[in-house]
């Protein structure tokens, strides 16, 4: 074989190494995009499903007379966005003293447990749904990926539509970089 | 794309080497070079992700069963040697053996747990005639804690927001190494004291009755408690130990409690992978309200931890965290050292084959 056959050849089996690899990496980013927009709206609904079924249980244990539930439901999500600071379960045992004052220690107990757990349980589904997002972001925008995610048309979902439920109060306090004293009722 | 990038140094250099030395590298060595190196990636890929992830849980049991029975015997050696030589003065000979055993048959001796594992007892004689005292001393029921692997992808993941930052540093001093050590063949102690000066009596009856609570709860909740006591704390060394724990293992119910000169908490705080919240908040508050006006109990530090989990904890699938596993990269120390053993490999094989004529 004559040496000009050989660096030929060489540089074919090279370009084609490359180009194999180059052509299974598009195809794998395609996938593991496509993965990534169908877990984070998949991360969005299970937060809304979990808002939803928190707020429930709240009502659900407290006891309070059927008319008054909607108002305990807006106490409730009120104190999961973090409205009423680290205490918002309190803000939820006034409104039900005021509408039930019988009622027990033991209830006011499992309710202060439900509300705790259940804004942990939904901050920590937050902080995933914020990771997830992080993820994906970082798999966009990050050499050579970003190039290939514009090539392919990503992202295919509205990225401003992904994201975490805060209180009106969270925003302004984050849009006048001021918040004030916690008032609970 | 990481195999991309690892491809590029190796495959220069086995082409300079065909270059420069065209008439003695040929061009199928120069393929065998490009073949063993895209060989070598894979297993690095694989290794990177293995490693990244690669971590080790505990979990809780009992004896259910304990036997013993006869296998091949392991110890063999050469025997029957003889020697033949062939071609004459400047022949060579060669030595030819069998293989031969010291016994006809080996005893072993085992104990099984309620999880499906096998504890394999030390013989105490070469072939395992005599009952080794250890294996006489197991009984049925004992609570067993025995390491298994698992893939975590929150350890790969250091810029994920499970991944605290910041407060280790802080508390250095106090922050406990993971108590994850194996003892005694299926013995863990899962009972951390920090800045407290308790009796060894103390310590050992707590990591017994933890066993075996752990025993208890272990295989139907998936769990493993481990309770760290400490004193004169703020409640940010709970984060700090959060970060360097990484949040415990998958399967952990962690209890951090701060107590005063009395033991009486003065904040408790739970972790754990969990679904469901509730076992953390519930233990952390009945344990605020712990009564030792009569000294402190660990029997009823433990029956609210038993009510609370039993009740209460859903274990996470590790699997909700698999989004992580793009974040697996190598990191800087891997990529220098696969570098190196590329450009070593790659070097070597060029001499090798400059040296040795194949095609």
């Amino acid at each position: 074989m004559t040496t000009l056959a050989k660096v030929l050849l060489g540089l074919l089996v090279v370009f084609g190494l490359f180009f194999g690899i180059s052509v299974s990496s598009v195809i794998s980013i395609n996938n593991s995009l496509v993965t990534q927009e169908a877990g984070l709206t998949a991360q969005y609904k299970q937060n809304q499903n979990n808002y939803d079924n928190f707020i429930k249980k709240v009502v659900e244990v407290a006891q309070v007379p059927s008319m008054m539930r909607d108002d305990l439901e807006k106490v409730t999500k009120a104190a999961i966005q973090g409205r009423y600071g680290e205490k918002g379960s309190q803000a939820v045992f006034q409104f039900i003293k005021e509408q039930n004052p019988t009622v027990s220690s033991e209830v006011y107990t499992k309710i202060q447990q439900v509300i705790d757990s259940g804004r942990t349980s939904f901050e920590s589904e937050q902080k995933m749904l914020l990771d997830k997002k992080r993820v994906y972001e970082v798999s966009l925008n990050s050499f050579p990926t970003s190039f290939v995610a514009k090539f392919l048309g990503f992202p295919k979902i509205d990225l401003s539509n992904i994201d975490i439920v805060t209180s009106d109060r969270t925003d302004k306090a984050f849009e006048k970089k001021k918040d004030e004293p916690i008032q609970l009722r | 794309m990481i195999l991309l990038v690892m491809l590029i140094i190796p495959t220069l250099v086995a082409f300079g080497f065909m270059l420069a030395n065209k008439r003695r590298i040929a061009f199928k060595e120069f393929l065998i070079q490009i073949g063993v190196q895209t060989f070598l990636i894979f297993l690095f890929s694989l290794f990177i992700g293995w490693q990244n992830t690669h971590d080790v849980e505990v979990w809780n049991g009992r004896i259910t069963a304990k036997k013993t029975f006869h296998v091949s015997c392991e110890h063999s050696y050469q025997c029957n040697c003889y020697t033949t030589c062939s071609g004459g003065r400047n022949g060579s000979c060669t030595t030819h053996c069998s293989t031969c055993y010291e016994h006809w048959y080996d005893v072993d001796w085992e104990a099984y747990t309620s999880n499906g594992e096998t504890i394999d007892i030390d013989r105490i004689d070469r072939q395992g005639i005599y009952e080794p005292p250890r294996w006489t001393a197991i009984q049925i029921g004992e609570p067993t804690a025995l390491p298994h692997s698992f893939t975590n992808y929150v350890k790969a993941a250091p810029n994920s927001l499970f991944r605290k930052t910041g407060l280790v540093e802080q508390y250095r001093d106090q922050i406990p190494r993971y108590p994850g050590n194996v003892y005694d063949y299926y013995h863990v102690n899962r009972f951390v004291a920090v800045n407290l000066k308790l009796p060894e009596q103390f310590k050992r009856e707590f990591n017994q009755k933890l066993e075996d609570l752990n025993a208890t709860l272990g295989r139907a909740k998936q769990v493993n408690i481990i309770v760290v006591m400490v004193t004169g704390m703020p409640e940010d060394y709970y984060y700090a130990l959060e970060q360097s724990w990484i949040g415990g293992k998958k399967n952990d119910f962690i209890i951090v409690m701060n107590v005063n000169d009395i033991y009486k908490p003065t904040w408790v705080k739970a972790m754990a992978w969990s679904s469901n919240k509730m076992a953390e908040v519930v233990v952390a508050d009945k344990l605020m309200q712990l009564d030792v006006s009569k000294g402190f109990s660990i029997d009823s530090v433990l029956d609210i931890a038993k009510d609370g989990i039993g009740k209460n904890f859903v274990r996470q699938p590790m699997n909700d965290y698999q989004y992580l596993s793009k974040e697996i990269t190598p990191t800087l120390g891997q990529w220098i050292f696969f570098i190196i053993v590329g450009l070593i490999v790659s070097i070597g094989l060029g001499i090798f084959f400059l040296q040795n004529d194949f095609y």
